[in-house]
């Protein structure tokens, strides 16, 4: 009763991720179909965002292509202060934010671009199996051993992912620390890692081996007579 | 699995088939079939009480243990 109970909602988010889904793989198309093409020809005010990635082309305001990188700052001078609370000075420190610039069209840009393209394609992968999933509950079989195994790769994605992340945060903060300069302020190249998804990552990692001994009990219950 | 179902035994002594069976005791002929086929990971009391009333058995006849056939270490937790 509870499984029957379930599948209407489970319909629903199947219909969402499908329309997810197209909309991703359009963008994939799109973003592939783009970046090659502005490899050869004459694309003007296209941008690219490493993290958290995305792309446009906005021709009316640039004429040139950017990139934004993901930068970590710290503030040089400027004297911070609250004299309520009997604070004479403090420092702004370890300040994060994004950094956008001209881009030429050379190795920064693929490399840029071939990560753009891999984001999408892990997040399509990550819907396709998350669909899987609510189709076994959609048809009352939500404990199929393939489903165990389904939310424990969901779960490897976020940990991994979150390290990825975190390394090409670092590479990128290094990349501007290596070459940027500005008045009053320094680039540092910090990792920024969140324990936050390596927590979720966990916590669901959990959820599949419950899920696993569920299946299990599952089996059991259907070979009890 | 060391227990072994000895349905089919019982049921050609008592000239019964599956199907009698099922209809009698309440359960589906899959079910009964698991049962006979040794695919049956439990049994509940009251299936082998029904079964036992009906067949006008005791558990002994219908359940064997045969030590060659222990999953020694097969079972988790």
């Amino acid at each position: 009763m509870k499984v029957s109970r379930l599948r209407s909602p489970a319909s629903f988010l199947i219909i969402l991720l499908n329309v997810v889904r197209v909309a991703v793989g359009i963008v994939v198309v799109v973003t592939v179909a783009v970046l090659t093409l502005a490899l050869f020809a004459d694309i003007r005010g296209l941008e690219l965002t490493v993290v958290p990635p995305s792309f446009g082309v906005s021709p009316e305001s640039h004429n040139n292509w950017t990139l934004t990188i993901p930068v970590s700052v710290t503030i040089d001078g400027g004297r911070i202060a609250a004299p309520s609370i009997g604070i004479e000075r403090a420092e702004l420190r370890d300040v994060r934010g994004s950094l956008r610039f001209p881009l030429q069209r050379g190795r920064l840009f693929v490399v840029n671009g071939l990560l753009l393209i891999l984001f999408l394609v892990v997040f399509l992968w990550l819907t396709t199996e998350l669909q899987r999933v609510l189709r076994t509950v959609r048809d009352g079989k939500p404990f199929a051993p393939s489903n165990a195994s389904r939310i424990r790769r969901i779960a490897w994605f976020f940990i991994v992912g979150e390290f990825i992340r975190a390394t090409i945060v670092y590479l990128e903060n290094s990349y501007a620390a290596a070459h940027f300069t500005a008045e009053g302020l320094r680039f540092t190249a910090r990792p920024d890692f969140s324990i936050v998804a390596i927590i979720e990552g966990l916590i669901i990692l959990v959820i599949a081996e419950v899920f696993r001994a569920g299946t299990r009990l599952d089996e059991d219950q259907s070979l009890t007579v | 699995m060391a227990i072994r179902v000895k349905l089919d035994h019982v049921l050609l002594d008592r000239r019964l088939t599956l199907t009698d069976l099922a209809e009698r005791i309440g359960i589906t002929i899959a079910n009964l079939s698991v049962l006979k086929t040794n695919k049956a990971r439990a049994i509940r009391f009251s299936t082998l009480d029904a079964l036992c009333r009906e067949l006008k058995c005791q558990p002994s006849d219908l359940l064997e243990w045969s030590p060659e056939e222990t999953d020694t270490g097969k079972e988790e937790e």
